[in-house]
């Protein structure tokens, strides 16, 4: 079922979410987590494809903001939402929220109001983030936020500009990407003779973030003399 | 019909209209007023009846009247208000009403405790590490501005709804659900109700600022229309309370209420003590909070059960879950409005769910001397609109090593 919500706000769409859930029970608060993908307007839906796959593991509620990037005019402030339950949301509840003009300055806001009682948040940006992840808007409220390095204009300078401003909970898909890459690797490393290390290298594209980021290191974390 | 206050001619029309009603319609004399009139028009309404013998009682017929909150603004004005309404009507005979008391939920808290099992055991200092009273809304004052400067959170609903949901929550068992029995376990509880000693520390207020909220602008409290803009009051108010007894001693209640919050949420959480975790590695728990029971007494009425599950999958992780019980999924059937529920207790004489003065009483002696200590306090600190609330709020949970749940 999709409820489309025109020009409303997020009480609006809190309100349209308990009745839904009292007229047909489709919502429950057995909902395990919150994911809120920031993304901008028109590329929502490929997240929300991701998003209701994963779902499947994770039953969520997900929350996707999306707004133009550049426009911040008070006078065309508005918010389209839209909400999505049952065969059209996967094993989620997906809550749209389309923020034009100055409705998109206060991302915090937006979101508050629909996140789940005490379930953890998971933000991701699918594709431009955030100067200092942890640092942003929807960053703060997030346990676990989820960037994409291969989606940034220049993949390895985000990576490092990662690391630098790094906080507990900072996640890259180029990581979770590598995860094959880690278990061969580590599954010559873990058979004896265990001999110590005693050189890298790593080829690939230049540009992937997958060769530039980590393998280097943290193979070397525990190896490399 | 209307008229006045001060027009003696129109309490006359009205005697008359009742006197034919009676006749009419066969009500037999009973009467009851519902007086939604400022506190200061209350001496001389109250008079008004008195003189044109509305509120005389004579036998065989009953009268009754019915005063909504604000019951005062503090210990002394809640007294003369008292004064001044029982020099009319028998104490037996005035019904405070406060909403919250006849909605469902707040009633479910009585069938909850004591007719189950599974938690009266388990109601204590011994598993409960905390609870939270949380009373959210996500509008601002909008046109009540000139009633609320000089009200605030606290006056305005800490003093009846929230220290009433404390009452029920913490109350002993009564001997019986009549009015007596219960109005004695609930002032029992709230005469045991203790304030911090550092009032600094343990309690906060805020104000909201204009901003963003939900997509709309809305404007901060000062700029409200009609609002003074040099205003303390506070839209946000949250504090610490212990209670003295032996079932929670040790146990502190926070209290907290405000509007243009994150969201429109009524909530007791009666959060329980850790299990002890040396059966599990760190990891594996990393994502087990502390069980707990919400109660939702608006909207989405309901209760809320959160414990630990273990993920499924090869290895030991545990991870909270939630069991839940929704009023709308349970029945079917549309419960009363609270009003319909209370109105209809009032015609009947039912008095249970009605606070009694001496409950009005302890629960300004509870807020009375938080009231004085921000009065000296200055402007309070502003807050975003559709946030949880000022930073001091934080802190205030900080300082004894916990936070606020997200409601």
């Amino acid at each position: 079922m999709i409820v489309d919500l025109p020009n409303t706000t997020t009480a609006g769409v809190s309100k349209a979410l308990v009745k839904i859930r009292e007229e047909g029970g489709v919502i429950a608060l057995g909902r395990v987590l919150t994911l809120v993908i920031a993304t901008e307007l028109g590329h929502e839906e490929e997240a929300i494809e991701a998003a209701n796959d994963a779902s499947r593991e994770h039953p969520m509620r997900v929350i996707v903001v999306s707004h133009d990037a550049d426009s911040r005019a008070e006078d065309t402030a508005k918010v389209d939402g839209q909400i999505r339950v049952g065969g059209d949301a996967g094993a989620s509840e997906v809550v749209v929220l389309r923020a034009f003009g100055g409705a998109a300055i206060d991302e915090e806001s937006l979101v508050t109001g629909l996140l789940l009682p005490d379930a953890p948040v998971v933000a991701w940006w699918p594709g431009l983030a955030p100067e200092v992840v942890s640092q942003s808007p929807i960053g703060r409220m997030a346990t676990r936020r989820i960037t994409d390095a291969s989606t940034q204009p220049d993949p390895l300078a985000f990576l490092n500009h990662l690391s630098d401003t790094y906080a507990p909970g900072d996640t890259d898909f180029a990581w979770t990407r590598l995860t094959l890459w880690r278990a061969q690797l580590a599954a010559v490393l873990d058979q004896p003779p265990y001999e110590p290390v005693i050189g890298v290298e790593v080829h690939g594209a230049e540009d992937s973030p997958r060769q530039g980021s980590s393998p280097p290191g943290w193979g070397c974390s525990s190896r490399c003399r | 019909m209307s008229g006045t206050f001060d027009d003696d001619a129109a309490f006359d029309e009205l005697k008359r209209t009742i006197a034919q009603l009676d006749q009419d319609r066969g009500t037999m004399g009973n009467h009851a007023f519902y007086l939604s009139i400022p506190p200061k028009a209350f001496p001389i309404v109250t008079e008004q009846l008195r003189r044109s013998g509305l509120a005389e009682q004579k036998d065989g017929e009953w009268r009754r009247v019915v005063i909504e909150k604000p019951f005062g603004s503090d210990l002394k004005t809640a007294r003369e208000l008292n004064k001044v309404v029982e020099s009319v009507f028998p104490a037996d005979s005035v019904f405070r009403i406060d909403h919250y008391l006849g909605k469902e939920t707040v009633q479910n808290i009585l069938a909850l405790r004591f007719a189950n099992q599974l938690y009266e055991p388990i109601w204590n200092a011994n598993y409960v590490d905390h609870v939270q009273i949380t009373m959210a809304e996500d509008i601002g004052v909008g046109g009540r501005a000139g009633y609320y400067d000089g009200i605030g959170a606290a006056r305005d609903v800490i003093q009846n709804h929230l220290l009433q949901l404390l009452a029920l929550t913490a109350m002993e068992e009564p001997v019986s659900f009549d009015a007596r029995a219960l109005r004695q376990e609930k002032e029992k509880v709230l005469s045991a109700v203790s304030l911090p000693k550092d009032l600094s520390k343990s309690t906060a207020r805020g104000q909201y600022s204009g901003g963003w909220q939900g997509g709309e602008k809305v404007t901060g409290f000062l700029e409200e229309e009609g609002m003074n803009p040099q205003s303390v009051t506070e839209t946000y108010a949250a504090m610490r309370l212990d209670i003295n007894t032996r079932r929670w001693s040790g146990v502190p209640f926070y209290l907290r209420a405000g509007k243009r919050l994150g969201r429109r949420v009524t909530e007791i959480a009666v959060v329980f003590k850790r299990a002890p975790q040396y059966l599990f590695a760190e990891a594996q728990t990393s994502q087990l909070g502390q069980n707990a029971i919400v109660i939702r007494v608006q909207p989405d009425e309901g209760v809320t059960i959160r414990s630990g599950s273990k993920v499924p999958g090869a290895g030991m992780q545990v991870r909270d879950v939630t069991m839940d019980f929704g009023y709308g999924h349970a029945f079917t059937e549309a419960s009363p409005e609270a009003y319909e529920r209370l109105i209809l207790d009032v015609l009947l004489g039912d008095p249970p769910l009605f606070p009694r003065h001496q409950e009005v009483e302890l629960s300004w002696k509870i807020l009375d001397p938080v009231e004085e200590f921000w009065s000296t306090q200055g402007q309070p600190e502003q807050y975003r609109p559709g946030t949880w609330g000022p930073a001091s709020a934080d802190a205030l949970m900080a300082r004894d090593g916990r936070s606020w749940r997200r409601p």
